[in-house]
C-alpha cells in the first residue's frame, strides 16, 4: 500500500477537525474525496503534508510501509508527497523558475540522483510547461504573485509535473478553471498517472471526474469518512446533494 | 599639536596627532586639522545620553584602546609587500582606487584613464600636487562644529578618494573606492566627489576587512557635491569584519535639478553608524535613498538618514530595509525635515523590518517635521517575521527550513538590491548581508 490511514484524528488550534480517518491509497490509483464545506479536506491534506500547527491527536499514516508523521514537510516532499494548494502562496522576491529548480535539485538529491544544470532544468521546464499549456512568460515571475486564480491552479499543476510525485493531494485544484482550462489540466493529470503514482482529488464537481476517472470516491463529512464508494458516488451526490448522508448515524461526528 | 596640548585636557583618541605622518601638510590643512581637534577635545565622542546616541554607545572605541593606524601601514601597501588581497567584484571592470588602513595603494588600484579633465585621485597625491579644489572641497560640506566624529576625522585628515567631474563628464565606468583594513588601529578614511554640471558617474565606495579580519575603528567621512543637472548613483557598502567598529558621515549636497540616488548597505559590526545626510539645496532635485541593513550574529548596525528639504520643488523617496538575526540589533532613525521655503516637496519615506530570530532586536524611528503646507509626505515603518504560510509552501515542495527561510529573506530586500542594476554586486552583497542564513541554507540544499 502506497498510503495507508488509519483511525487519524487531529486538531487545529486545539479544535478536533479530522474524527478518525481510515484510507488506503494503492499505487496506480485515483481516490476523490468530496464533502460539504468545512468537513475538513484540506485538512487531511494539510496534516499529510506536515504543515505546522496541525496536530494529530490519535491514528497513524504510513507512506510506502513508513511512519509518514514523523517526517518534516520538506522530508515528504522528497519522499514523493506533493500537495497542490486550495489556496496557492504568493511569494514576491522569489523567481517561479528559481524556486522550482531549487525544489527539484533538493528532491534529486534526496535520492542520490545528480542534480539539473541550468541547461537541463530549462528543457525539462519547457517540456513541462507544453504538456500543461503554461504560458511559459508565468514562469520568470515571482512565485504566484499577480496570477490570475486559474493560472495559480495551472501553476499547481505544473510544478507537480516537474517534480513528479509519487503522491499526489490536489486540494480543489479544478475550483477556478474556466472550461478549457480545466480540459487541459485534467488531460495533463491523466498524462502522469502510472501503475507507480496515486492521487487523490479533493474536488466539489463531478465536471473534473468525467476527465480524470476515479477508482474510489470517498465523501467525508464532520471530519470522518461517512460514505465511500466507485465513481457513481459522485454521480449520486451531483444529483442529491450530501444532505441524504447525514441521516445515517455514522455519519454524526464525533466530537470529544 | 604641543598648541592644542598647552592650555588644557587633551583626549586619548587625539594622542597620536604628533606622530610623523601628519608633518609637512600645507598651511592650510594644518590649521583645519588644529581647529577640528580643538573641537573635538571639546566634544568628545558621543555619549548614548544625547538623543541621537541613544542605542548606540562608542565607549568600546576608547576602552579598546585604538591607536590611530598612521601612514605605516600605508608604506607596506605602497611596496607592495603586504599580504592584503584585493578581490574586486566579478566582471564590473571598474576604475578602482584601493585604500590600505587609511592609506592609498597603488599596487591595488586600477586607476585607468579617465575622460578628460576628470580627476580620481588620492587626496594626499592631490593635496601634494596643491590641486585648488581638494582644498576647497574638504570641509565644505562635512562641518565639523557640531558633529564631533566628523571633527576626529578632519583631524587626523591625511588620505582617501578625492573624485572630481568637470561640467558634462560622463564617467561610464564604475568608480570603485574600497577602504581595506588590514591590522588592529584606527583609520579616518576621507572622500570627497564633486561633480559639476551634468556630470553623471557611478560610485562603489566600500568598507571591508582584510583576510585576517582583525579588530579596527574605521571613522569615515564622504563629502559629495552634485551641481545642477549632475546625476550620481553612490552605492556604498560597510561590511566591516564582525570584530571592528565603523562610524561614518555621509554628506551630500544637491544643486538644481540634481538626482542623487544612494544605495547604503550595512552588514553591521560589533557597531557600526552611518549618519547620512542630504541636503536638497535647489529645486527641482531629486535624491533617492535605498537602504538594506542586517545584523546576525552579535552584531550592531545603526543608520541615521537626514533629508533636508530646503528648497521648493524636490522630492525625496527612501526606502530602508533590514534584517535581523541571531542577537543581532539594528537602529533607524529617519528624519525628514521641509522647510517653510520648500513648497510642493514630494517626500516618502519607509522603513520595514525583518526579525529572524527572537533574541533580534531593532527600534525604528521615523521623524517627519513638516514647515510648508503644499506638500506630500507619508512615512511607515513596519517589523514583521517571515510569512508563514510561505515558508510551508516553499517546504512542501522540498526545500529545507533553513534554505527556505534564506530564500524568503533574500526576497525581502530583493527589490532594493536588483535596483543596484548591477548583478554581480547584488549577489556578493546577498551573502554578506546574510552570512548566517545564506550558510545554512546552502548546508540543507
Ligand atoms: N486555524 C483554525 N482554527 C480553527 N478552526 C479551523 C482552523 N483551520 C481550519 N479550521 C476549521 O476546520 C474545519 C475544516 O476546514 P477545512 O479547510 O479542512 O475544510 P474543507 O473541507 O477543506 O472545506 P472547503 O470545501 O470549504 O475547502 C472548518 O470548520 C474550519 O473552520
Ligand atoms: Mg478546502
Amino acid at each position: 500500500m502506497l498510503l495507508k490511514i488509519e483511525n487519524l484524528n487531529a486538531s487545529v488550534a486545539g479544535e478536533p477537525i479530522l474524527n478518525g480517518i481510515d484510507l488506503d491509497v494503492g499505487a496506480g490509483q485515483v481516490h476523490a474525496v468530496m464533502g460539504p464545506n468545512g468537513s475538513g479536506k484540506s485538512t487531511l491534506a494539510h496534516v499529510l503534508s506536515g504543515r505546522p500547527g496541525y496536530e494529530v491527536t490519535e491514528g497513524a499514516v504510513t507512506f510506502e510501509g513508513d511512519d509518514l508523521l514523523a517526517l518534516e514537510p520538506e522530508e515528504r516532499a522528497r519522499e514523493g508527497v506533493f500537495l497542490g494548494f486550495q489556496y496557492p502562496v504568493e511569494i514576491p522576491g522569489v523567481n517561479n523558475n528559481y524556486f522550482l529548480k531549487a525544489a527539484l535539485n533538493a528532491i534529486r538529491k534526496h535520492r542520490g540522483e545528480e542534480e539539473l544544470d541550468a541547461f537541463d532544468f530549462i528543457k525539462l521546464m519547457k517540456e513541462r510547461a507544453a504538456l500543461m499549456e503554461l504560458d511559459e512568460s508565468l514562469l520568470s515571475r515571482a512565485v504566484n504573485e499577480g496570477f490570475s486564480g486559474g493560472e495559480k491552479k495551472r501553476n499547481e499543476i505544473f510544478q507537480m509535473a516537474v517534480l513528479d510525485p509519487k503522491l499526489a493531494i490536489l486540494d480543489e485544484t479544478d475550483s477556478g478553471l474556466d472550461i478549457d482550462a480545466l480540459r487541459v489540466v485534467a488531460t495533463g493529470i491523466n498524462k502522469l498517472r502510472r501503475d507507480d503514482n496515486a492521487i487523490i482529488l479533493i474536488t466539489h464537481y463531478q465536471r473534473l471526474l468525467d476527465y480524470v476517472q476515479p477508482d474510489f470516491v470517498h465523501v467525508l463529512s464532520g471530519g470522518r469518512i461517512v460514505k465511500s464508494g466507485d465513481k457513481t458516488l459522485a454521480l449520486d451526490l451531483e444529483k442529491q446533494g450530501y444532505a441524504w448522508l447525514e441521516t445515517s448515524p455514522e455519519a454524526r461526528p464525533v466530537r470529544s | 599639536m604641543t598648541a592644542l596640548a598647552a592650555g588644557k585636557k587633551i583626549d586619548p583618541l587625539l594622542a597620536d596627532l604628533d606622530r610623523d605622518g601628519l608633518a609637512g601638510d600645507p598651511d592650510w590643512l594644518a590649521k583645519l586639522r588644529r581647529r577640528a581637534a580643538a573641537s573635538f577635545d571639546a566634544h568628545g565622542l558621543p555619549t548614548p545620553k544625547q538623543e541621537a546616541w541613544k542605542y548606540t554607545d562608542l565607549s568600546a572605541i576608547r576602552s579598546r584602546g585604538y591607536r590611530w593606524g598612521g601612514i605605516d601601514a600605508g608604506e607596506r601597501a605602497r611596496d607592495g609587500g603586504d599580504s592584503i588581497e584585493h578581490t574586486p567584484f566579478v566582471g564590473l571592470d571598474p576604475i578602482s582606487i584601493v585604500f590600505v588602513d587609511g592609506v592609498f595603494a597603488e599596487r591595488l588600484s586600477d586607476l585607468g584613464v579617465a575622460p578628460r579633465g576628470v580627476r580620481i585621485v588620492s587626496i594626499a597625491d592631490a593635496l601634494s600636487r596643491g590641486e585648488s579644489w581638494v582644498r576647497e572641497g574638504l570641509s565644505a560640506l562635512a562641518h565639523f562644529e557640531d558633529r564631533s566624529l566628523v571633527a576626529l576625522n578632519t583631524a587626523y585628515l591625511r588620505d582617501g578618494a578625492a573624485i572630481y567631474l568637470p561640467e558634462r563628464a560622463v564617467v561610464e565606468r564604475p568608480i570603485h573606492v574600497r577602504f581595506l583594513s588590514s591590522r588592529e588601529a584606527a583609520h579616518h578614511p576621507r572622500m570627497l566627489f564633486c561633480a559639476m554640471k551634468d556630470a553623471e558617474a557611478t560610485l562603489i565606495e566600500d568598507y571591508a576587512p582584510g583576510a585576517d579580519r582583525p579588530a579596527y575603528y574605521n571613522n569615515a567621512v564622504s563629502e559629495l557635491s552634485l551641481g545642477a543637472n549632475a546625476r550620481l548613483r553612490h552605492i556604498r557598502i560597510e561590511n566591516e569584519a564582525s570584530a571592528a567598529h565603523h562610524t561614518a558621515t555621509v554628506q551630500v549636497l544637491q544643486r538644481a535639478h540634481s538626482r542623487y540616488q544612494g544605495f547604503n548597505i550595512s552588514v553591521g559590526a560589533s557597531l557600526a553608524r552611518i549618519d547620512t545626510n542630504v541636503a536638497l539645496n535647489e529645486a527641482g532635485s531629486e535624491a533617492e535613498l535605498w537602504g538594506v541593513y542586517s545584523a546576525f550574529g552579535n552584531r550592531h548596525v545603526d543608520n541615521h538618514t537626514f533629508v533636508d528639504h530646503t528648497e521648493p520643488s524636490c522630492t525625496s523617496r527612501e526606502t530602508y530595509k533590514g534584517i535581523l538575526g541571531e542577537r543581532g540589533r539594528a537602529v533607524f532613525n529617519g528624519r525628514v525635515l521641509v522647510r517653510p521655503d520648500a513648497q510642493k516637496t514630494n517626500a516618502v519615506q519607509r522603513n520595514q523590518n525583518l526579525l529572524l530570530s527572537t533574541d533580534a532586536r531593532v527600534d525604528t524611528k521615523p521623524e517627519l517635521e513638516i514647515y510648508a503646507d503644499d506638500v506630500k509626505c507619508a512615512h511607515g515603518a513596519t517589523v514583521g517575521q517571515l510569512d508563514p504560510a510561505a515558508l510551508f509552501y516553499l517546504r512542501s515542495r522540498g526545500l529545507g527550513v533553513a534554505e527556505a527561510r534564506a530564500v524568503l529573506s533574500r526576497a525581502f530586500v530583493s527589490d532594493v538590491l536588483d535596483r543596484i542594476g548591477q548583478e554581480t554586486i547584488a549577489k556578493s552583497l546577498a551573502l554578506a548581508l546574510m552570512p548566517a542564513v545564506e550558510a545554512n541554507g546552502k548546508e540543507q540544499a
